[in-house]
């Protein structure tokens, strides 16, 4: 009886030993990199100008992303440790001012990646000099239909864009469902520039379909100048509208013309919603300007990570460090939860496909984003497939309206992204 | 239609408050203040300091930020325009690059986002179905007032007859006897301190940001080349036809309004190539 207990404790010993042995082996530190590197991340940004408001927060919220990245270890390709330099070129939003940058970041600088982006002519210079240098773009512009032939097809370019252009078909329907179920007209303006004319233009075309399966009729539309301080020519005449209009969608509206809209329309008795696309920078000093009450009716696109319903734990907690890291700068909180939409979601595209695809090299970056979900601030990625307008890849995931709600946006809708073929 | 010539005539008198420190500058320094647009920026800039972050009252954070503003103005043409011996190019030159240094300023000090600054006066008045919002008003009304001061100043003050004199012939006025480095830098002053007026009201209707100026140095321009350089009353009058064309241009034509505001100033110019109100005289002692 003894000998049967010893040997069946030892048996007991012996299994917890080889438990215990495989523990320690699994838990035994990784090998330290032997080699260091840098990884250059270049973007173009309209760091003056009247694009600036929009620009200059995102290249920020960039180089504090890069800087917890690298206080995180950087990136870790095989035996090589990469330390992450952010390089930031004022572009100015301006077609000059992108070439500039474009071949200042390639040429000069010798980056190793572009992000960021703004207008349609990065497509061009992005993707020519991207292309010569053989390194990926990550840029966020939608091209306009028919502007093909101004860009260069560029195998290293993929537009992480924003979504809601995208989705940009399903807006509308997408806030009537998700908040104003009672919406049957809306009045459409936006301003006139590049992007303005090809979202007017968009939406002038999915009118047929909009009535049809949503029962949504424009019955106003117009085109602004960029310029225009005061929008009283334009809304006087929505006001006069004999079907009025139970929405305003200022689809493509610079923040003063956003704000004169909010402030005039409440003004003049309109008070409907006032929808635009891209994000407010500032949301009190919006209502600072059109009024507390006038922005209520505000609803716009875009929100932080730390709010948007598709982002990981993981990726919320590294927004909420970012954000952190900006009041300890700056001293104030910062709202513009876009800010991380564009140069900070790219960099974070970037990053995490090169740790997918355990290579720095550009083919293999190329590869892992055109066939692998690739996480990024706002969920993960999934390249569309070929082409559209000569940028060879877009990278679809969902967007968000929000609502000015009280001096904060709130999302209230979600707008699907397509799905991939 | 009652709210589009609503519309006409507080923006007509938002251009005329824009345009006046522009007239008389050019009328005394022979040169266009490129950055009187800037100028107009920072003078809200600094009117948002004192009476936001200082907690000062509306009246004395306008008053001091003209004072502030108008006295940078003085510093900036005794000790940089005037250096340059009244060359045009040159002048230009400097010009622009106060206009940078004072945008750059402006961004790096307060950001690039739009801001709101405080009104006069809030709230809106109904005439009818028209609305008319009240920091319109007040912006019509210290346009009114503004000219109207100017104008007595010129025409009956000592002081504005030794500015009509430097604009009128400098070298005569020398020789009566009238400093005119001074007054230079007087009209230079006075010239901003309108602008600081304009850019304090003018953007509390709209909104500010550091590139506001650019817009507001092209109407301003636009402005006084139609009126005649120089002239106040020109000035007035082109400011009334330029927000005819915007506005009704805007309400009926839409986007392509600047056509038509651009267009009627070539117009004028063909057949009256000084101006509404410029003068022959001006016109030889440019040739001279």
């Amino acid at each position: 009886m003894k000998a049967r207990g010893l040997f069946h404790g030892l048996r007991w010993a012996l299994v917890f030993f080889v438990m215990l042995s495989t523990v320690a082996w699994a838990a035994e530190p990784a090998k330290k990199p032997t080699k260091t590197g840098v990884l250059k991340i270049g973007a173009s940004q309209p760091l003056s100008g009247i694009m600036a408001p929009w620009g200059i927060p995102e290249a920020e919220i960039g180089q504090l992303y890069i800087d917890a990245l690298n206080e995180d270890g950087g990136v870790t390709v095989g035996d090589t440790n990469y330390k992450l330099v952010f390089i930031a070129s004022d572009d100015k939003a301006t077609p000059d001012g992108i070439k500039a940058s474009a071949d200042r970041l390639v040429f000069t600088e010798k980056v190793n990646a572009i992000v960021g982006g703004f207008l349609m002519p990065i497509a061009t210079d992005m993707g020519r000099a991207g292309a010569t240098a053989n390194i990926p773009v990550i840029h966020a512009v939608r091209e306009a239909p028919g502007l093909d032939v101004v860009t260069p097809k560029a195998p290293t370019m993929f537009d992480l864009c924003w979504p809601q252009l995208q989705s940009m078909d399903m807006y509308i329907p997408a806030l009537k469902k998700g908040a104003l179920p009672n919406l049957k007209t809306y009045a459409l303006i936006s301003k006139d520039d590049t992007y303005g004319r090809s979202m007017m233009e968009s939406i002038l075309n999915l009118r047929p379909e909009w009535q049809t399966k949503y029962g949504l009729e424009c019955v106003y539309h117009d085109i602004f100048p960029i310029t225009a301080q005061d929008m009283t020519p334009w809304l006087s005449k929505i006001a006069a509208l004999p079907k009025k209009a139970d929405l305003i969608f200022a689809v493509s509206a610079a923040a003063p013309n956003m704000a004169m809209i909010a402030k005039q329309s409440y003004e003049m008795g309109l008070k409907v919603p006032v929808v635009t696309v891209p994000d407010l920078t500032d949301v009190r000093e919006f209502i600072k300007i059109c009024g507390y009450d006038a922005a209520q009716y505000v609803y716009t696109s875009g929100c932080g990570p730390w709010d948007y319903p598709k982002s990981s734990p993981k990726m919320k907690e590294m927004s909420l460090r970012i954000l952190k890291a900006w009041k300890a700068k700056h001293g104030t909180d910062f709202e513009f939860g876009d800010a991380f939409e564009w140069v900070a979601n790219q960099i974070a595209l970037y990053v995490n496909a090169i740790k997918l695809a355990n290579s720095v090299k550009t083919e293999d970056i190329v590869r892992v984003l055109e066939t692998k979900p690739v996480e990024h601030f706002y969920g993960v990625s999934v390249a569309s497939g070929e082409k559209t307008y000569g940028v060879r890849h877009i990278l679809n995931y969902d967007a968000v309206i929000s609502k000015v709600t009280g001096y904060e946006q709130k999302p209230v809708a979600l707008v699907p992204s397509h799905p991939v073929p | 239609m009652l709210d589009i010539v609503a519309f006409w005539i507080t923006l007509s008198l938002n251009y005329v408050l824009l345009a006046t420190g522009l007239t008389l500058t050019i009328s005394v320094m022979r040169v266009v203040n490129m950055a009187h647009g800037n100028w107009y920026m920072a003078g809200a800039y600094v009117f948002l300091v004192l009476s936001e972050r200082l907690g000062l009252p509306y009246g004395m954070a306008l008053l001091l930020s003209m004072l502030f503003v108008g006295g940078i103005g003085m510093a900036v043409e005794s000790k940089l325009y005037r250096r340059l011996g009244g060359r045009i190019e040159p002048s230009i030159i400097c010009m622009c690059g106060v206009l940078l240094v004072l945008e750059g300023v402006a961004t790096v000090l307060f950001g690039p986002d739009i801001r709101g600054v405080p009104a006069m006066i809030k709230g809106t008045a109904s005439i009818g179905k028209t609305v008319i919002s009240m920091e319109r008003v007040a912006v019509a009304a210290t346009a009114l007032c503004v000219i109207t001061g100017l104008y007595c100043f010129l025409k009956y003050s000592r002081l504005g007859k030794s500015v009509r004199a430097t604009a009128q012939d400098r070298e005569a006025a020398s020789l009566m006897g009238i400093n005119v480095k001074v007054i230079s830098s007087l009209s230079m002053g006075i010239g901003t301190a309108m602008a600081v007026i304009a850019g304090i009201q003018i953007t509390s209707v709209y909104s500010l940001s550091p590139f506001v100026g650019t817009t507001a140095l092209l109407t301003s321009i636009l402005i006084i080349t139609l009126g005649g350089m120089g002239s106040i009353v020109g000035a007035f009058i082109a400011a009334f036809i330029i927000g005819l064309s915007d506005s009704f241009g805007a309400s009926f034509i839409g986007r392509y309004h600047h056509l038509l505001s651009f267009g009627t100033v070539m117009l004028i110019l063909i057949f009256r190539p000084r101006g509404l109100m410029g003068t022959r005289v001006e016109a030889e002692s440019k040739e001279r």
